[in-house]
């Protein structure tokens, strides 16, 4: 298994996209934190940063892009086939996959958390990361905390994406449909509440799942979603447990 | 020993049954060429053999070890190239030997052997369709595998590549490594099989070895003499069977024919002028025994 996951890691090391991705985010980043710094009242510093610069808004289009690709990209180039005859099940496959892209995501998160700080350093000595955003939240706690909400929430999307991968035999399909799917699903998750209000059993449903983040803030939002944050937590995992289950199965009986 | 043991493989696709208890053994060691018409199954062969594909009944058993769809580790010592290969081509062809490679020696090995130094350091995506094929079939041969199972494996090659491959596989062959090919290159084959499995709409219709493949065709003399009307005439009515009159070709049907017949003419003053001996034919043996069998 380990060897399967250093596979995964190094096909992405070696993709040029991977990095031509890091230096887009860097660009954006360096561009937000400029404007910013010079129109203060538009861009709110404090806000930016907790945002990472708005890095965190693109890492959801690159997770979408890679969980897309990851399975459908063998298939387009016929690699599916040197990795399936070997000895290694399709089982350990999908799972080596599924484990490549959680260490990807981390990955991500980390490296905007890390160039965050440093463009705050630089640019903003201003901003206090000990302000006190109430709830027991500081700057700096909450943003750690909300990006690892964002990251359990772009995995329900994520195990979406990859069942819904298995249809497709080519990766720039796969990924086109993956975006416009998480915009529909933005879309479709401002609908879910006011459902919600009209039907309460529809709380279960997984679009109000994705109100997770926004609930550790603003806990009012408990009146929109009707559930708790433990309730929210594990709705999205045993969503995601459930999604990646049937990508499992789906991914067990295809052929080549 | 068998390496590989096939019994009963039944396949379709949908209501279509492509596979028909398909079944064969390979001994360790050997070079069996696997042919047949296009879209007989050849390669759905193959890829029940490598568990790529699912079929409705049969065993499949490599090294003593019954291997299936879901669980394959027998496959381990497997190395195998199916209809195309497959190839990042983001990555450079050392890099896609690389990840399945359990050494770097194994990768300067098969890099050497088939002369591919000069273009392994760039990415895979820029190569010829020759070049392609050649890093695909170094794929299956990286890890020095016990079976190597090869479809079409010829696919674009240059002539100086098809002699490369050729001795490459009759030398691991010679170390005990066992290959079973599928090609439509049958002078190719010819040159390289010990034995031949022919399929005919999803059915063997044949498993036998070159030798005696070969053996099927008829022996031609053909020659070319100072007189070959009076050559023609005297060898009809000594009696031998005369397909062409010019040049003049007699069928061999047993081996010491062509001394007989050599006395004969020139007891009887005909000069020979030319004389050539045609040995078996896989294409031709192959298309006759294609040709007869009915399915
Ligand atoms: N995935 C598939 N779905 C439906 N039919 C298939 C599939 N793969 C192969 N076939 C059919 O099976 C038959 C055998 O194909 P194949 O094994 O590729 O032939 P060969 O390699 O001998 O040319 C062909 O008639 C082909 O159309
Ligand atoms: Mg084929």
């Amino acid at each position: 298994m380990m060897i399967l996951i250093r596979q995964e890691l190094f096909k992405l090391f070696k993709k040029h996209s991977t990095w031509i991705s890091l230096i887009v985010m860097m660009v954006i980043q360096i561009g937000f934190a400029v404007m910013a710094k010079i129109h203060p009242d538009v861009f709110n510093p404090q806000e930016t940063y907790t945002t990472g610069y708005y890095a965190t808004t693109l890492l959801v289009f690159y997770l979408i892009a890679a969980s897309s690709s990851i399975i459908t990209m063998e298939f387009q180039y016929g690699t599916i086939k040197n990795l399936l005859y070997r000895e290694y099940s399709r089982g350990k496959i999908i799972i080596s996959k599924w484990i490549t892209l959680l260490v990807y995501s981390i990955a991500w998160l980390v490296w905007i958390n890390i160039s965050s700080l440093l463009i705050k350093f630089i640019l903003f000595p201003k901003v206090d990361l000990g302000a006190n955003l109430g709830h027991g939240y500081t700057v700096l706690t909450s943003t750690i905390v909300v990006d690892l909400a964002n990251l359990l929430t772009v995995w329900l999307i994520l195990s979406i994406v990859i069942l819904l991968s298995n249809l497709f035999k080519n990766s720039a399909a796969a990924i086109s449909v993956g975006i416009i799917g998480s915009f529909v699903t933005n879309i479709m998750s401002g609908m879910s509440a006011q459902l919600v209000i009209k039907w309460p059993w529809l709380k279960w449903n997984p679009l109000n799942m994705l109100q997770y983040p926004d609930q550790i803030l603003s806990p009012s939002e408990i009146h929109l979603t009707r559930l708790t944050l433990t309730q929210l937590f594990s709705g999205n995992l045993v969503y995601i447990v459930l999604i990646l289950a049937a990508g499992y199965l789906v991914f067990q009986h295809r052929t080549v | 020993m068998k390496i590989l043991s096939v019994s009963n493989l039944n396949q379709s696709f949908g209501s279509r049954h492509v596979l028909n208890d398909i079944s064969f053994d390979i001994k360790s060691g050997t070079i069996v060429g696997l042919v047949g018409p296009n879209g007989a199954g050849k390669s759905t062969i193959m890829k029940d053999i490598l568990g790529l594909s699912d079929y409705q009944s049969g065993t499949i058993t490599v090294a003593g070890t019954n291997t299936s769809f879901q669980d394959h580790r027998p496959l381990k010592q497997v190395g195998a190239l199916i209809e195309y290969p497959g190839l990042y081509p983001f990555l450079t062809g050392w890099d896609n030997l690389k990840l399945f490679a359990t050494s770097t020696a194994n990768v300067e090995k098969v890099v050497s052997e088939l002369h591919m130094n000069s273009y392994i350091k760039k990415r895979a995506g820029h190569y010829s369709l020759g070049m392609k094929q050649k890093l695909g079939i170094a794929l299956a041969l990286v890890n020095e595998p016990d079976l190597v199972i090869l479809d079409e494996p010829m696919n674009g090659l240059d002539p100086q590549s098809v002699k490369d491959l050729r001795d490459l596989i009759k030398q691991m062959a010679g170390n005990g490594t066992t290959f079973l090919i599928s090609s439509h290159i049958l002078s190719e084959l010819e040159k390289l099989a010990d034995d031949l499995i022919v399929i005919k709409q999803g059915r063997i219709i044949q498993h036998t070895s070159m030798k005696e493949m070969l053996n099927r065709d008829s022996h031609f003399i053909i020659l070319k003499t100072s007189d070959d009307r009076a050559a023609n005439s005297l060898v009809v009515n000594a009696g031998y069977q005369v397909t062409a009159s010019q040049p003049l070709t007699i069928i061999e049907s047993e081996s010491d024919e062509v001394a007989k017949i050599l006395s004969l003419l020139s007891e009887n003053n005909i000069e020979v002028i030319d004389f050539q001996h045609n040995e078996g034919n896989l294409e031709h043996s192959l298309l006759t025994v294609l040709a007869e069998e009915k399915v």
